[in-house]
């Protein structure tokens, strides 16, 4: 039977050829969708999973709700009063960890729901574990000394290098867009999650002179156990009324909502992509089992059992099917190399994970589509077919 | 036996009005008879293929016209080898490939085996050296002589011919004949459908077809005008 399949697409080679290329092509748009799909998510879950037990307070708003603390229009700041007030309420956080920052988009997102390409993080000497949250440096460090000191997230340092047209080392002077100043590199940070990749982490008054925000901050960080947190922002949602009191838990369930039309809509683009692997196989089966009517026939009258006839179908669409995968498959790594490369999109590892699902997907589809045209194939009598001309 | 086919509500149309027929074993016979006279329906329920409308189709002694597809394939694949008049090989399998199908259908011996065989039954009907080449590359009298070869395959107990020579030249037509003549001779049971009174004559036994009847010729009577 795998022979008789085998044989039969070497005789039309072209025909299998056109075939495996159409199957790889869907293929391949499924596997990026996917690896879009993967990378957002983890992305976005990395970013906030590294804040652990965060809590931010930042200024109420409705308009505000569910919108990252990264958006918001410059007017709409913590005052030091309201400051003041949050940390003489607060209890049981980790002082080290904890502090008021002044965030400004430098950069913003390359597509909706994407996180910022830069964001600028004003923060007290002494306090960067609050923004950092334990990010190492790769090379200088990551603590801020002087007036115009700046540590730079791994993407941030790739896209200012790109804009001075030179690697950027530390002791280098940096503009930031829309940050005036003279800024100096202390430290450069590795590669993490896109959020610590994205920062710009300079002293708070300078940010806050720069920015021309007076002794405003945008959002108040404190960091508690992980399993203390949620009663943490209870406390604090009861004790200040007048703020947002933002925990990891809200954050990712606000980035799900955001994540959820793009989920629908790559799942749609992929649906329409196996849809059309489906519809290729049906036609190329059905047509070769149309073809091959009388030579069906003869098979069946020299004694081939329909299982026989059914199952020599369903290795021919299965072959094309994994035949197209594979090649579509590994094109697709090659194209995404760069999304796998240090610290990337995607991890190898994921992607192979995609990979395999997919494998699997188009394995079923083969079968699935493949199946009407079996079934019709094992129905062909083989009196009839040896008259069909 | 006889085969009924309904068109419609009312009408019938009678393929076979009432056939008795024994095929000894060890026997050549021969029917002939003109185009839509029957006897391919005859030759295709011989081979299991169809079964009769009334009457019995006894298969040594076994009543087989009622059998299942699955069991009818099963006794076909067996017992019975076919050999068509349009020839009817795979065209994507060489010739030794096309001889060797009905063995790989029923599991028949290891893959070595049945390229054995197949080269030997190659060899028999003198095609050996052609055995690696597929259907397009072999002229009519050679496709047939496949044929024949892939009819021997599982050595059937019984060889059915639809027309053998319907598709060849008469020096190539006598050539198959002489063949099937030469397989007679050592024990093969053949049994050939033709329209064509002088394939019938070098059979052992024959019998004319006429409007669904069945009837065996005589000496004398073999010219005889349908």
């Amino acid at each position: 039977m795998i022979r008789l399949a085998y044989k039969n697409i070497l005789f039309r080679k072209m025909r299998a050829i056109l075939t495996v290329v159409g199957i790889a092509s869907s293929i391949m748009l499924a596997v990026l969708m996917s690896a879009v799909m993967t990378g957002t998510e983890r992305t976005f879950k990395d970013s906030i999973g590294n804040m652990g037990g965060m809590i931010r307070i930042q200024p109420k708003s409705d308009a505000l709700s569910g919108t990252s603390i990264d958006t918001l229009p410059g007017g709409l700041v913590l005052t030091k009063a309201s400051v003041d007030e949050v940390f003489s309420k607060a209890t049981g956080y980790d002082p080290a960890a904890s502090a008021a920052v002044l965030s400004q988009v430098l950069v913003a997102p390359s597509a909706p729901n994407n996180p910022p390409r830069m964001v600028l993080s004003g923060i007290a000497p002494g306090k960067e574990g609050a923004v950092l949250t334990g990010a190492p440096a790769e090379s200088g460090e990551s603590k801020l000394t002087g007036e115009y000191d700046v540590i730079l997230g791994f993407s941030a340092h790739q896209q200012l290098s790109e804009t001075a047209g030179r690697t950027l080392a530390v002791g280098d002077s940096v503009t930031l867009p829309g940050a005036p100043g003279q800024w100096v590199i202390k430290g450069i940070l590795k590669a993490r999650d896109a959020y610590t990749d994205a920062s710009v982490v300079v002293p708070l008054a300078t940010a806050q002179t720069s920015l021309k925000r007076g002794d405003g901050v945008s959002y108040v960080t404190l960091s508690y156990p992980v399993d203390k947190a949620e009663a943490a922002a209870e406390e604090l949602k009861s004790t200040l009324p007048d703020v947002d009191v933002v925990t990891t838990g809200a954050m990712l369930q606000s980035v799900n909502k955001a994540l959820t039309a793009q989920r629908q809509f790559m799942a749609l683009i992929k649906g329409a992509v196996y849809a059309t692997a489906v519809a290729i196989i049906f036609m190329v089966m059905y047509t070769s089992v149309m073809e091959r009517t009388k030579e069906i026939g003869t098979m069946r009258a020299v004694g081939a059992s329909r299982a026989t006839v059914v199952g020599g179908v369903l290795v021919e669409a299965a072959v094309f099917s994994l035949l197209g995968a594979v090649i579509g498959i590994t094109i697709t790594w090659f194209l995404t190399a760069s999304w796998r490369s240090g610290g990337g999109f995607i991890t190898p590892k994921e992607y192979t994970v995609d990979a395999i699902k997919t494998m699997g997907t188009a394995l079923l589809i083969a079968l699935i589509s493949a199946l009407y045209p079996s079934l019709r194939a094992a129905r062909v009598n083989p009196l009839e077919a040896l008259r069909y001309e | 036996m006889k085969k009924v086919y309904r068109m419609g509500r009312s009408e019938a149309f009678y393929a076979l009005q009432g056939v008795d027929l024994v095929v000894p074993e060890g026997d050549f016979v021969s029917i002939i008879g003109a185009s839509g006279s029957g006897k391919s329906t005859l030759l295709h329920m011989l081979g299991f293929m169809d079964s009769p409308t009334e009457g019995d189709l006894l298969y040594e002694g076994r009543q087989v016209g009622r059998l299942s597809d699955a069991e009818m394939t099963r006794v076909r694949s067996r017992d019975i080898g076919f050999v068509f008049q349009t020839f009817n090989l795979v065209a994507s399998l060489t010739a030794w490939e096309n001889v060797a199908l009905p063995a790989e259908f029923i599991g028949a011996g290891t893959a070595r085996q049945r390229r054995e065989r197949a080269l030997e039954l190659l060899d028999m009907v003198g095609l050996k050296d052609r055995a690696g080449h597929k259907p397009s590359e072999l002229s009519g009298g050679q496709r047939q002589r496949v044929a024949i070869a892939r009819s021997l395959m599982n050595r059937p107990k019984l060889l059915l011919a639809d027309e053998p020579t319907g598709n060849l030249d008469s020096t190539t037509g006598g050539q198959i004949v002489e063949l099937l003549q030469k397989l007679n001779a050592e024990g093969q049971t053949i049994v050939l459908v033709t329209h064509n009174p002088e394939i019938a004559a070098r059979s052992k036994t024959v019998y004319r077809m006429k409007d669904g009847l069945l009837r065996r010729v005589v000496a004398g009577d073999f010219f005889a005008a349908d």
